[in-house]
C-alpha cells in the first residue's frame, strides 16, 4: 500500500493556518488564506485541529502552572544549546534577581539534634524567594503578605536526601497546655542545589511559623517528620529552621 | 486541620525581571503559542509529562531570546521548530524504538488495506533519519512549509533542504521494508 506522507499541498499549509489565526499574515496574504481556508476541506481539518489543541492544553496546563514551571526553568542556568546562539544578556536578565536571592542568606539557625545549643553554618545557606505583589524577591525578615507564593532555595548542600516541612505553632491563645503544631510537608526527596520542588502559599492563621529544613545522606523519615517534627530526625542530620511571620 | 496549600506542580513565579509585565507576556504567548507547542510536544513525546515539561522548557528558551522570537518574520514558526528541536534532542536521547512504533502502528491497522495516519507514520520514521534531516521532515511533512521556507527557517540552502528530505525518505523507506512491507512511500528521489 502506497501512503504519501504529505507535505504542502497547492495553497494548503498547516503553519499558514496557524500563522493566518495568530494574526502573522501580512495583509495581502491574508486575505488570500482566508479566502482559501472558506473552501478547502483539508485547511478546515486543521482549523479544528488547532481548536482541539487549545482545549487540550487548557484542560492539561493552566496558565499558572505554566508560569510557574517557566520560572523554574529561568532559576537555573542555561544549559548549553545547539539551537539558539549564546545570548548572555538575555540569560543574565531572567537569572540574575533569582541569583541574587539565592544568594542572599536569611536568618538560618543549622543545628545537628542533640547538639542545639550550637548554631553553626554548615557551608550551606538556605533563603525563601517569594513572589507576591512586591514582584519576585528574596524573602527577609520582613512579614509574608497574604497569598505570597514562597519557596525555598538551598546552596552549597553536600547532603543526599532532604525533607522540607513547613511547622505552624498551634492556634490556641490562653491554653494552659501547649498543642501539638501543625505540620505539612512540602517535600521529601534527594537534596537539591538552588530552588527546591515545590512552592506553597502560608494560608495558616498563626502569626509565625517555622520552616524546617533536614538534611541527612540517607532517606529520610518523612511521615515521622511531619507527626513530630524535628525531634523525629536522625542524630546525624542536619536541620535549618527559617522562620515566617506574618 | 493544616493550613498549608501547596500548589499543584510547584513552583513560585514568573518572570524574576519583570513580574507584572512578563505576567502579561507569558499570558499573551500562552494564549497565542502554548497550544501549539504544546501540542507538538504531545505529537513527538507521546506523554503529557514530558509534553508538560518540554512546554515549560520552550517558553524559558523563547523568553531567554525574546529579541530573536519578537522579531522572527514568524514567531508561531519559530517556536515550532525550537519545540521540534528541543523534543527531538530528547527523542534522541531515550533512543527511541522505532522498529517497535513501526510495528505497533502497524498493528493498530484494523484492515490490511486501511492506511496508517500520516504524521503517525511520520513520528514513527523520525528516528531512523539523520538528525538534521528529522527537524526538516517535520517542518515539511506536519508543519507543511514549503521546501523555500525550511531554507528560510533553517539558514540552509534550498538543495541542502532537498537532500535533508531524500535523506528522510531514504530512510523510511529502508525502515518501512525491515519492519512494516506492506506499507511503501511513494517512488521518487524527491518529497
Amino acid at each position: 500500500m502506497n501512503v504519501d506522507l504529505g507535505g504542502a499541498g497547492p495553497g494548503c499549509s498547516a503553519m499558514r493556518v496557524r500563522r493566518l489565526h495568530a494574526g502573522e499574515l501580512p495583509l495581502g496574504e491574508r486575505e488570500r488564506v482566508a479566502a482559501h481556508l472558506a473552501g478547502c476541506e483539508r485547511c478546515k481539518g486543521t482549523e479544528r485541529e488547532l481548536v482541539a489543541e487549545r482545549a487540550a492544553l487548557r484542560s492539561a496546563v493552566p496558565f499558572e502552572e505554566l508560569a510557574a514551571g517557566v520560572a523554574e526553568k529561568l532559576a537555573v542556568p542555561d544549559a548549553p544549546r545547539r539551537d539558539l546562539p549564546a545570548r548572555q544578556g538575555q540569560i543574565l536578565r531572567y537569572a540574575a534577581p533569582l541569583a541574587v536571592a539565592a544568594s542572599v542568606c536569611l536568618a538560618v539557625f543549622v543545628s545537628r539534634q542533640r547538639q542545639e545549643a550550637s548554631v553553626r553554618s554548615k557551608g550551606f545557606a538556605a533563603s525563601i524567594i517569594a513572589q507576591d505583589s512586591r514582584g519576585l524577591h528574596e524573602l527577609g525578615a520582613e512579614p509574608v503578605a497574604p497569598d505570597a507564593r514562597l519557596k525555598v532555595v538551598l546552596k552549597g548542600v553536600s547532603r543526599r536526601e532532604e525533607v522540607i516541612l513547613l511547622v505552624e505553632p498551634a492556634d490556641s491563645p490562653g491554653s494552659p497546655v501547649e498543642a501539638a503544631p501543625e505540620i505539612s510537608l512540602l517535600y521529601a526527596g534527594p537534596s537539591r542545589e538552588g530552588p527546591q520542588p515545590g512552592a506553597f502559599v502560608w494560608t495558616g492563621k498563626a502569626p509565625r511559623a517555622t520552616l524546617l529544613i533536614v538534611l541527612g545522606d540517607q532517606p529520610l523519615d518523612a511521615i515521622a517528620l511531619k507527626a513530630r517534627g524535628r525531634v523525629a530526625a536522625p542524630p546525624d542530620a542536619d536541620l535549618i529552621e527559617l522562620l515566617l511571620t506574618r | 486541620m493544616a493550613t498549608l496549600r501547596v500548589i499543584a506542580g510547584g513552583r513560585a513565579g514568573e518572570d524574576p525581571s519583570s513580574p507584572s509585565a512578563s505576567r502579561g507576556l507569558l499570558a499573551e504567548l500562552y494564549e497565542k503559542h502554548a497550544p501549539a507547542v504544546y501540542g507538538r510536544c504531545r505529537y513527538l513525546l507521546r506523554d503529557d509529562e514530558a509534553a508538560k515539561d518540554a512546554l515549560q522548557e520552550v517558553f524559558a528558551r523563547a523568553l531567554r531570546a525574546l529579541p530573536e522570537f519578537r522579531s522572527a518574520s514568524s514567531p508561531s514558526t519559530w517556536i515550532l521548530k525550537i519545540a521540534t528541536y528541543h523534543c527531538l534532542n530528547l527523542l534522541r536521547a531515550t533512543k527511541a524504538a522505532w522498529r517497535e512504533q513501526l510495528e505497533a502502528l502497524g498493528a493498530d491497522l484494523k484492515h490490511e488495506t486501511e492506511p496508517p495516519d500520516r504524521r503517525a507514520l511520520v513520528r514513527a520514521l523520525l528516528s531512523v533519519a539523520p538528525e538534521e534531516a528529522q527537524l526538516m521532515a517535520v517542518l515539511y511533512y506536519v508543519d507543511e512549509l514549503t521546501q523555500a521556507e525550511i531554507a528560510a527557517e533553517t539558514g540552509r540552502s534550498l538543495p541542502t533542504v532537498r537532500k535533508r528530505l531524500r535523506e528522510f525518505l531514504s530512510a523510511a523507506r529502508a525502515a518501512l521494508r525491515e519492519s512494516l512491507p506492506r506499507i511503501e512511500l511513494p517512488e521518487g528521489d524527491e518529497p
